[in-house]
């Protein structure tokens, strides 16, 4: 890619125009040139034009690099040579004699780099011809490695010749080795960017008490023996903003540097290590630049810049194995020749230079070198894209260690440079596009898709210092509970306590992350139930759209498979794959479930692990795996007689297996309330949608954006603890929940529901950006948990609320009832000798006739008939008959 | 304007657009595939965008070196897709690039024959009123007559385009290999199909394609309720003899959409007409259609069974083989009038290809969204598209309003004569024909005011009506109580409500419901 021109002929190079002039004389003079002016190429430093063919003009001219680098490997890997447009080489300030380069090409810098013995002379066996096996040093080691840097490989065909000649290029006389080494077009002086970073590694740290962050990163690198070095810019920005914008505008001459530094200090502070069987050299992987960009918004003047783009990996290819030179062979002499590649074409040598045959030259395959290459695609992502707009795409290339660390399907944030080539086109057809094609040359991947900042990752960096100041203002009024949950699906009418509900779940509790395998998750989960027509889906759907990472499936619809995981053959690699389902893609987000009541057994039950484990384990077609599934729970349920039946309990009217129930936070009841007043205005509230067409969308007080920004902001930022009062405020609660249960002679709460209430509390404080859970906001959620209580928990017999009924299934009051049948059938047993035989029918209507007070039903009496069996009392032999013991 | 060339409109571009800009210029460009277009002429096209590529970079300049003769030519890369050198020239690139946005557009779909004649200013031509060819494999049609769009950020705003959308571009003719995007492989493989291109200078978006103008909308709002009369027979006769349906189908055809927030859709209309005889099938819905459809600008005709539903590809999908948008027929732009015919349904099993089908429409008709297949996402586009099912039982899709048909027995017997004959009518009438597809096109857009009063009759009623019978009445129904009465209104040229138009909304409302038991 690099240096490629749209015709054969070498001398042309695409953008040579473009070439700053001036950067070899003034180190800064080129960085302004940058973008701007094309001036003909020969206003170079006439030291350097003199001396060379017309034809090597444009190379030398490209081709001004640090005397070392010449030197150490004939000229070979400058990692900055051509391909840029600004065609960075490394050029000094101040002339001095070429010879020291030559007899010591290192001599400008540290003596470490030289210093053939360090671990890094890996001395890898390599062809007599080529020339890396003149001195491999770290840097010459780096730019070998990085082909996703580009390193030009024209240049050093050019050099080699020049070499082979035995006339070292002229222009290299008039050279220095003076310290102050500039790179090329570049304001960056190599040995101030070399200075400043390694004082970036050697003492940066996250906080004070820390070790510096990079240095414990370089001890990691020998424990674990990976092969480069992962980079935050975002660090470097807060070290040195200079050299971040150096790297930023000039990451093709930079980066290079870094390894260097980076293996310098690597190899100063263990100079026993031994990584030659991983890597040849370390390398800088930066990542995290600010300069992070909806794919969108990259444009030309991005080109050649180290650019940080998110979106979802929508292709791989195959490993492309692309020659990086060919090894020939003539057959008459067996004179051995390397040719480069040069813009995708081996020039297969005509002529034997030895014997001066034609045409003899064949190519040695295992004996030519190799590249791995990958071409993978990035889409945008959904919910970057302007609406109405159809998602971009890029193409990316990545190299060596960095091919097939992504698939198909993964989410993630990658780190590269920006290209352009020009569009390659067939030399038979006589049409010619001035048109180029991008690429992104990748430096570092980062998969979102497992980390728990993915609810917000993107909105967050959005979030500008003012916005967040706004939105600290905002949590500071007096009524921001009641302002936000008016925010909150402002279509809906009234069911505030429903909307402050479901804020608490987009707000969610503190993350509980205890060392042991005790986990408690902080997701609320909510359960709506009630007559149909009641904007439950309305609900569902509105937090499908504002919250980011959210799913919606209908319960009729799923299975448990599209529910969880399945597994498939991808078409690509026809290799089975994991296809999650909705509960895994709502990791960290809200999964919204509709007629949760029509839902399959099946999937239902899947829902267990993930309500209160959150993680789904997986074992199918030889996958065995656990997947995390932190999703919050929103689900709507209609009442099985179509119609809410207020004389029965929640568990009879919903059918729901109690087991479930007792997952849930909350439980709203949405009923029809049919009151005169309640029509009307909610018909006031139906009509002004007609009315104010127009202005409806502004006579809120807060716009969904903000809500979505301070939800985003409230659920990151804070972690709110419980302070001692608001301890013991729930201890109280709780141990008044569980008297009132014992008194009437059972437990009526349970753990469950006060992990709830903290979750509840935490919510709370969260919301209104506090990082104390206080005692308003224990009474907060303790208000809202009776509210949702009262409306499903109200037992229909004693008209009281019972948590029981969530629990177990049955009210107490109906527990009692079974109880006394029971003790009554019992006595009735006992007072008969054994071995009677009892017939049911007889012995159900003795009984209904003992307990005038209340009705036995048939399911009451069969429960309490089983009760008496398990006491051992008696053994039903058969539908109608029953024997005592 | 017919000798423009790129050069010269780069190098004249403000007197050029100057030019462009006079009233009657516009209009005198020749249209792509109509008029004779030579490449490399100003030309004009319009459609559907149908897919948004990726943006190409391009050398804004860049020079021809001639070896031969050692002559050097400056190029511009703007408005030029490909240039033909010879062998001996030496093509150098420029080093300024410049971006520029790619989009796809098709002839608009579902566009009637008499829509496509009025655009082109003709003389409006009774006698070519053939019913549009049913549309049952995209995939042939995929790639015919599709033009890129070639658009250059510096001189157009290229935010405003949408998918969907309807634009018209004047720009140069060019054309264009574009590869299937497999851009590391060789171009020239079959795949590569050269298509028409059109570098764009300037475009109009278009929302409403009958022509607009003041004068000509003034006269139809005075005499929208002629026209309503006029409209309401021809169609009452369509639908056999019965006037409650024909007032509905009236509505169904004026329908727009004027807000739309939280998922609420106010102003989509989506009609079920059900109790089509069972014997008259087929052909009766045809020629409904046919009749329907000489009176909408677009529209599109599908019939619903079980076949058509498991293998038409009616969902846009994304192909990332080409890197392109495929085509899918539910994917039409702004007020095309989708008419699924479910007479024909048999029994039968949907596959998994039919259920996505079946459940992108009933997205299209309940939430006026369609979520396009991006394989691993699915992207939801906003649609305006009015849905008209004909079925003889209740439908299998939902509908905001089903109507039970009632027909003349009278009628029963001779359906097609009595269709042909309110088609003949329209026939005969061009002037009042024209009329009427203007009516349809705008009446809806007027500006519409509710009295403040009368809000509040409505409240009382919808209280009065809740205590009368709670379980059936909702807050669902006082939204359509509201959009009948608010169509009631405009169709007769009426832009407030009153009184009388809510009573009778209501009663209309309530005969319709009679129909049910």
């Amino acid at each position: 890619m690099s240096g490629r021109t749209p015709r054969r002929n070498g001398s042309t190079t695409p953008r040579r125009d473009q070439t700053p002039q001036n950067g070899s004389t003034t180190p800064r003079g080129g960085r302004a040139s940058r973008n701007s002016v094309s001036t003909p190429n020969n206003s170079q430093t006439p030291t350097r034009n003199n001396a060379t063919t017309p034809r090597e003009g444009i190379n030398s001219s490209r081709n001004i690099m640090t005397p070392r680098t010449n030197g150490q490997s004939t000229g070979n890997r400058t990692p900055g040579s051509v391909s840029s447009r600004r065609s960075g080489g490394i050029v000094s300030e101040v002339s001095s004699p070429a010879r020291r380069f030559m007899t010591s090409p290192l001599q400008g810098l540290r003596t470490s780099e030289v210093d053939l013995s360090s671990p890094i002379n890996y001395g890898t066996p390599l062809s007599s011809v080529d020339s890396r096996a003149t001195g491999f040093t770290v840097r010459s080691g780096n730019s070998v490695q990085r082909t996703n840097l580009s390193v030009n490989r024209r240049h050093r065909q050019v050099d080699t010749t020049n070499y082979e000649n035995g006339v070292p290029r002229t222009d290299f006389e008039n050279q220095d080795v003076a310290p102050n080494l500039v790179i090329w077009g570049t304001d960056v002086v190599v040995d101030k960017c070399r200075t400043k970073f390694q004082n970036f590694i050697e003492t940066f740290s996250l906080n004070e008490s820390e070790l510096p962050h990079y240095m414990s990163k370089l001890s990691n690198v020998l424990e674990m023996e990976i092969p480069y070095i992962d980079v935050n810019c975002g660090h470097l920005n807060q070290f040195d903003p200079e050299l971040y914008q150096q790297l930023i505008s000039y990451p093709q001459e930079v980066i290079p540097v870094f390894d260097t530094v980076v293996n310098e200090v690597f190899f100063t502070k263990y100079p026993a290590a031994d990584l030659t069987h991983v890597t040849k050299a370390l390398q800088v992987r930066p990542f995290n630049v600010q300069k992070t960009m909806n794919m969108r918004n990259l444009n030309p003047e991005d080109m050649d810049q180290l650019i940080t783009v998110s979106g979802m990996v929508i292709r791989c290819s195959d490993i492309i194995p692309e020659m990086r030179d060919a090894f020939f062979r003539c057959i008459v002499c067996s004179y051995t020749t390397i040719v480069e590649i040069d813009r995708g074409n081996i020039a297969e040598p005509t002529l034997c230079p030895h014997c001066n045959t034609n045409h003899c030259f064949e190519l040695i395959h295992n004996r030519s070198n190799f590249t791995d290459k990958q071409l993978t695609k990035l889409q945008e992502s959904p919910d970057e894209m302007p609406a109405g707009q159809t998602p971009h795409t890029v193409n990316l290339y990545s190299y060596n260690e960095l091919i097939e660390t992504v698939q198909a399907g993964d989410r993630v944030s990658i780190t590269g440079i920006y290209r352009a080539v020009p569009m390659q086109v067939n030399p038979r057809m006589r049409n010619f596009r001035s048109v180029y094609r991008t690429h992104i040359d990748v430096l570092h991947f980062l998969k979102c898709n497992d980390s728990r900042i993915s609810f917000a990752v993107e909105e967050k960096n959005k979030l500008t210092e003012e916005r967040i100041e706004i939105l600290q203002n905002l949590s500071k009024t007096e009524d921001i509970y009641d302002r936000l949950s008016n925010t909150l699906a402002p279509s809906i009418y009234e069911n505030n306590d429903i909307k402050k509900g479901i804020l608490m779940q987009l707000f969610g509790g503190t993350r509980k992350t205890s060392k042991t395998k005790n986990h408690l998750r902080s997701e609320i989960n909510i359960l709506l139930c009630g007559d149909p027509g009641t904007s439950k889906s309305q609900f569902l759907s509105y937090v499908y759209d504002i919250v980011p990472r959210s799913q919606y499936t209908s319960g009729k619809g799923s299975s448990a498979v599209g529910m969880t995981a399945y597994v498939t053959k991808d078409p690509e690699t026809r290799q089975l794959v994991l296809q999650t389902g909705a509960l895994v893609l709502a990791d960290n987000g809200v999964c919204c479930i509709d007629e949760f009541d029509k839902m399959s057994d099946s999937a239902r039950s899947v829902l267990h692990e993930v309500m209160e484990q959150q993680t789904l384990s997986i074992a199918k077609a030889g996958i065995i795996c656990q997947l995390n599934a932190r999703t919050s729970i929103l689900a709507a349920a209609n009442p099985c007689e179509s119609q809410w039946n207020k004389n029965k309990t929640i568990i009879e009217n919903i059918k729901l297996p109690h087991t479930l129930l007792s997952r849930f936070d909350l439980i709203f009841l949405m009923l029809d309330p049919q009151n005169e007043q309640y029509d009307r205005r909610l018909a006031n509230h139906l009509v002004s949608l007609y009315y104010k067409s127009e202005s409806y969308e502004h006579d809120e007080q807060m716009d969904t954006t903000l809500l979505q920004d301070y939800i985003t902001y409230g659920r990151e930022t804070f972690q709110p603890i419980l302070n001692e009062e608001s301890k013991q405020k729930l201890i109280q609660y709780y141990v008044n929940m569980r008297t009132v249960g014992s008194g009437r002679g059972q437990v009526s709460a349970y753990p469950r529901q006060l992990e709830s209430l903290i979750r509840l509390s935490e919510a709370h404080a969260k919301m209104r950006y506090s990082n104390v859970v206080e005692l308003k906001d224990v009474d907060e959620a303790w208000r809202l948990y009776r509210e949702a209580l009262k409306q499903s928990a109200t037992d229909p017999l004693s008209g009281k609320i019972d948590v029981g009924i969530l629990t177990t299934g049955l009210s107490s009051a109906a527990r009692q009832r079974r109880h006394d049948v029971a003790e009554h059938l019992a006595k009735v047993m006992s007072s008969q000798p054994k071995s009677t035989i009892f017939n049911y029918q007889t012995l159900l209507k003795e009984t209904k006739s003992a307990f005038p007070q209340f009705q036995v039903t048939r399911e009451m009496f069969d429960d309490a008939l089983k009760e008496v069996q398990d006491l051992g009392k008696i053994i039903i032999t058969g539908r109608t008959t029953i024997r005592s013991i | 304007m017919d000798k423009w060339t790129p050069d010269f409109w780069i190098a004249n571009e403000n007197e050029c657009k100057k030019t462009l800009m006079e009233p009657g210029s516009w209009e005198k460009v020749p249209i792509l595939f109509e008029n004779e277009a030579a490449l490399g002429t100003l030309v004009r096209f319009k459609g559907m965008i149908q897919d948004m590529l990726n943006p190409e970079y391009y050398s804004k300049t860049f020079s021809i070196i001639n070896s031969a003769t050692n002559e050097t030519k400056l190029c511009q890369g703007k408005y030029h897709s490909t240039v033909i050198n010879q062998s001996e020239e030496e093509v150098e690139l420029g080093d300024d690039l410049m971006e520029r946005q790619i989009i796809v557009c098709i002839p608009i779909p579902g566009l009637n024959e008499w829509a496509k004649d009025a655009n082109n200013e003709k003389k409006e031509q009774l006698e070519g009123c053939d019913i549009k060819r049913i549309r049952l494999d995209p995939v042939c049609q995929k790639y015919s007559k599709e033009v890129f769009v070639f658009t250059y950020p510096e001189d157009v705003e290229t935010s405003e385009f949408k998918l969907n959308s309807i634009i018209e571009v004047v720009g140069f003719l060019d054309r264009r290999t574009v590869q299937g995007d497999n851009e590391e492989l060789d171009e020239q493989s079959p795949l590569v199909k050269e298509t028409y291109c059109i570098h764009t200078v300037q475009f109009k978006l278009i929302p409403n394609l009958v022509t607009d103008n003041d004068e000509m909308n003034n006269y139809i709002w005075n005499e929208a309720s002629n026209l309503h009369a006029e409209l309401k027979l021809i169609l009452t006769q369509a639908l056999l003899g019965d006037s409650l349906a024909a007032d509905y189908l009236l509505f169904y055809l004026t329908s727009t959409i004027y807000n739309r927030q939280n998922n609420q859709v106010p102003g989509k209309f989506s009609l079920n007409i059900r109790g089509i005889p069972a014997g008259i099938g087929k052909n009766y819905t045809k020629k409904l259609y046919a009749l329907i459809s000489y009176l909408v600008v677009k529209s599109e005709y599908l019939p619903i069974t079980i076949d058509t539903m498991n293998n038409m590809d009616m969902i846009p999908r994304k192909c990332y083989t080409s890197n392109r948008l495929l085509n899918g027929i539910l994917q039409l732009s702004s007020r095309t009038h989708l008419i699924l015919d479910e007479t024909d349904l048999q029994p039968g099993n949907l596959d998994s290809k039919g259920i996505l089908n079946l459940q992108a429409l009933t997205d299209i008709i309940s939430n006026q969204q369609i979520k396009y297949d991006f394989t691993y996402y699915n992207i939801n586009y906003e649609t305006q598209i009015p849905v008209l099912t004909l079925s003889i039982g209740k439908s299998l899709l939902p509908c905001d309003i089903d109507i039970v048909l009632n027909p003349d027995p009278s009628c029963i017997n001779n359906i097609e004569e009595i269709i042909d004959s309110a088609h003949n009518y329209l026939k005969s009438q061009a002037l009042l024909l024209q009329k009427l597809r203007k009516y349809i096109a705008i009446i809806s857009t007027f500006p519409f005011n509710f009295k403040e009063d009368t809000l509040k009759i409505i409240e009382n009623d919808y209280v009065q009506m809740r205590k009368a019978d709670p379980k059936n009445i909702s807050a669902e129904d006082l939204h359509r109580f509201m959009m009948v009465a608010k169509l009631i209104a405009l169709c007769s040229g009426n832009n407030e409500l009153n009184k009388e138009i809510w009573e009778s909304c209501k009663s209309l409302e309530n005969q319709r419901k009679l129909r049910y038991k």
